[in-house]
């Protein structure tokens, strides 16, 4: 095979596919390296089209599912009978807690795009400007004028459904028709509108196709069936899989390598640029080298960051671009898992018809200026969350009716509409927020392995107190009744958002990457994962993974053209 | 600790986490009949307790009840996929005692020979004369130590036989749960009843009943 290339892609996920639509549009010959193995879209969806009554276990985390992936299953939800093949063997992977943290992860062809919540938050110039008025951290390298067109572009080609509001610090986008709100979410958003001036809510924006179709593999109108993590085979959320990915393989200029495991960026002192990688066959263990002009990383913030660190050399003797001892620290995530639950009497000969895999969202109405700015905490937070009429519950049915035929119809009958809000609050980049490897911990590969030593601050703290009450609030000046708040108990990583940890910024001596995700000292290798983040903002952030890997690879397209890198 | 309230709360906790509440039925369809089918976690006696047990609590209607269903198998699944060894072990201890109890009652060798309507007067007795609801936090944790621990069994089988009622309550409440969240999740339920379509095409937030 050949082993030199134009391009060499690190990763398969959000941020990996767009690198190499990107950059084998534009011509270059691109290797895509992956760890993981192969998934390919439909065909490899093995459990998509299963019925819930068809899993051995009742489609639960069970306990044989708990013994392999028992940091996965701390989630609680996202790896039961039908989408546990999503994710890690977390005992074949293994990592370090100072502090809890929960690492979340997909190693096959696509990664997390498969298997994310396709929610669709565009960052705005509040949370751009945020550091560097706040004096937090250091202040990002760009403003919203310099992501917003390829947030359009992004957002044009991969489909995203939701409502315009033209609120600046929530920016609108290229938006398909939203999804419906039920007939409580209807109810509370009435009451928010008329209850509140700074405050509405919406249905979610997320990354599925409501009207037509979109290019890629097949990718049809969502069909609200709600399997979306098990893979769609109608492709209408979106995943690298069904779109980044085939329209990559349809210029003839990819090369797909699943089950390469890159362990180490080479790096030419003479050039003072990388020259390829060292990847690890896991399926043989042998290793091999690539060559190429330029490098993207795309592994995920940990995986990005954990092979600049590895990528030692006598310029970089603490890890490739580390010249700022930024890389590693910085560590954030989104805080949640705290809000309020109510419930509403009426509607009772209402229902919804159909599986809407989407809540609602109320965006940030904290720190927004004026009579909204707060004393005990800077930033904000949005609320996710939704509508919904279950069935009675049990306690409810044993007393009226124990046994028999009435407790056999009552139990089956739908109950009282419940609405509910759970924040998602942004997380601050704290330098003692940090990931680091453990080379005397090694993993099956011989790879050193990493450790997390993150926590949620005073910030995040005071915040959250905030979260709850204006949950309960919100929900009782609705007319919910019953209202009642709730706490989860949050442990690092649990959004799933992890990201920092080699982040942009104006000066070297502070940042590891530049204003185009390159490293500052390395100009021909761009990192374009959570790990460029240089503070969360409190909006989910795949989109704006993909607006700025788009954005960095026509930058290196037009670098490698003019010969500066 | 008060040992009597210790135990009343043992049998509180136990049937109120016993079955996931997302728990979903399964492959009634896959499986001819209850002659071929071949528990996983059950001996003979359990299987026909627990099965007459579920039938009295789902019957048969105008609409199919337990045993047309097969709940049992789901049950049964259950327990063996989603339950530890632990719990799986103590939740058999605690039928064995409810059918040693009715053995004794009853007058009989074997489970086979207790009607269905004899069953019910147990069913009836234990789900309305105790209330075992305890949340006193302490004995909570009390339970839980003792559940984790291999020598809950042992402990049970030694109690008085007056403290024993509670066990005897608390089994039939776990008899409740089976039968409600696997009839739930069933796929007769969910097609016919809840409306289940695999793939609905389109979504209304506000649609008459």
């Amino acid at each position: 095979m050949e082993n030199n290339f134009d391009a060499i892609v690190v990763g398969t996920g959000i941020s990996g596919g767009w690198a190499a639509k990107e950059l084998t549009e534009k011509g270059l010959k691109t290797l895509v390296l992956e760890r993981g193995r192969m998934i390919n879209h439909p065909e490899d969806y093995i459990t998509a089209n299963m019925n819930p009554w068809e899993f051995e276990g009742g489609d639960n985390i069970t306990q044989e599912i708990k013994k392999r992936q028992p940091i996965v299953s701390r989630t609680n939800y996202v790896n039961t009978e039908s989408t546990t093949h999503m994710f890690v063997n977390d005992l074949d992977h293994p990592y370090n807690e100072v502090k809890p943290f929960n690492w979340i992860r997909s190693y096959h062809v696509g990664g997390r795009s498969l298997t994310w919540g396709r929610q669709t938050y565009r960052l705005s110039e509040l949370d751009f400007e945020a550091n560097a008025k706040e004096g937090i951290a250091v202040d990002w390298p760009i403003r919203y004028k310099d992501i917003s067109p390829w947030y359009d572009y992004v957002e044009e080609y991969i489909g995203v459904s939701g409502e315009l509001l033209g609120m600046p610090h929530f920016p609108d986008g290229k938006f398909l028709k939203p999804m419906e709100l039920n007939c409580v979410e209807k109810h509370t958003r009435e009451q928010i509108a008329k209850n509140y001036s700074d405050r509405i809510l919406t249905i979610g924006r997320n990354a599925h196709i409501t009207e037509g179709s979109k290019p890629g593999k097949g990718r049809l109108t969502c069909q609200y069936r709600a399997l979306c993590r098990r893979g769609c085979p109608y492709g209408a959320y979106f995943s690298s899989n069904s779109s980044t990915l085939p329209a990559a393989e349809a210029t003839g200029n990819m090369t797909l390598m699943p089950n390469s495991i890159v362990h180490e960026i080479i790096y030419d002192e003479n050039k003072e640029k990388a020259t390829g990688v060292k990847v690890i066959d896991s399926e043989n263990n042998k290793t091999y080298e690539y060559t190429a002009n330029v490098i993207f990383l795309c592994a995920s913030t940990v995986g990005s960051t954990s092979l600049l660190m590895q990528s030692k050399s006598n310029r970089f003797p603490n890890g490739m671009g580390n010249d700022s001892g930024q890389l590693g620290h910085n560590l954030m995530d989104h805080h949640f898992q705290i809000g309020a639950n109510g419930k509403h009497d009426g509607f009772q000969d209402k229902t919804t018809f159909g599986r809407r895999a989407n809540g609602i969202y109320v965006p940030r109405f904290r720190n927004i200026g004026g009579s909204t700015d707060q004393k005990n905490f800077i930033r904000g937070y949005g609320y996710q969350g939704g509508g919904g009429r279950g069935l009675h519950p049990m306690e409810y049915v044993k007393e009226m009716a124990p046994y028999g035929e009435k407790f056999k119809s009552m139990i089956v009958k739908p109950s009282d509409w419940t609405m509910g809000l759970s924040g998602f609050g942004e997380t601050l980049p704290y330098f003692d927020n940090k990931m680091y490897l453990d080379y005397n911990k090694k993993d099956k590969w011989g790879l050193p392995t990493v450790t997390f030593d993150a926590k949620i601050r005073e910030n995040e703290i005071e915040m959250r107190k905030d979260m709850k009450q204006q949950a309960v609030e919100m929900l009782e000046s609705s007319g919910l009744k019953e209202v009642t708040p709730f706490e989860d108990e949050y442990a690092f990583g649990n959004g799933i958002h992890e990201m920092g940890t080699a982040r942009m910024g104006r000066d070297p001596k502070t940042s590891v990457l530049n204003n185009f995700n390159q490293i500052h000292s390395v100009k021909n290798v761009f990192v374009t994962d959570g790990s460029c983040m240089t503070s969360a903002g409190n909006q989910n952030p795949s989109i704006t993974y993909m607006a700025l890997s788009a954005r960095a690879a026509n930058h290196a397209v037009d670098e490698l053209k003019k010969q500066n890198i | 600790m008060d040992r009597r309230k210790a135990i009343k709360n043992i049998g509180f906790t136990f049937g109120a986490i016993t079955m996931s509440s997302s728990m979903v039925s399964l492959i009634q369809s896959c499986q001819s009949d209850n002659s071929t089918w071949r528990p996983k976690i059950f001996n003979k006696d359990q299987a026909r307790v627990v099965e007459n047990m579920l039938e009295i609590i789902i019957p048969e209607t105008e609409t199919p009840g337990a045993k047309s269903l097969k709940l049992i198998q789901v049950v049964d699944a259950d327990i063996f996929y989603n339950y530890s060894k632990k719990r799986q072990n103590n939740l058999i201890c605690l039928i064995d005692e409810f059918i040693i109890m009715l053995k004794d009652k009853e007058q009989v060798r074997s489970v086979g020979d207790i009607s269905e309507k004899n069953l019910e007067k147990y069913l009836d007795k234990y789900l309305n004369i105790l209330d075992p609801i305890n949340n006193d936090k302490e004995l909570y944790m009390g339970w839980k130590d003792l559940s984790e621990g291999s020598e809950w069994c042992d402990i049970i089988k030694k109690l008085a036989p007056n403290d024993k009622e509670y066990l005897y309550s608390n089994i039939c409440g776990v008899f409740q749960d089976m039968a409600a969240n696997s009839y739930k999740a069933s796929e007769y339920v969910l097609t016919n009843i809840r409306g289940y379509i695999p793939v609905p095409g389109r979504y209304d937030g506000c649609v008459d009943v």
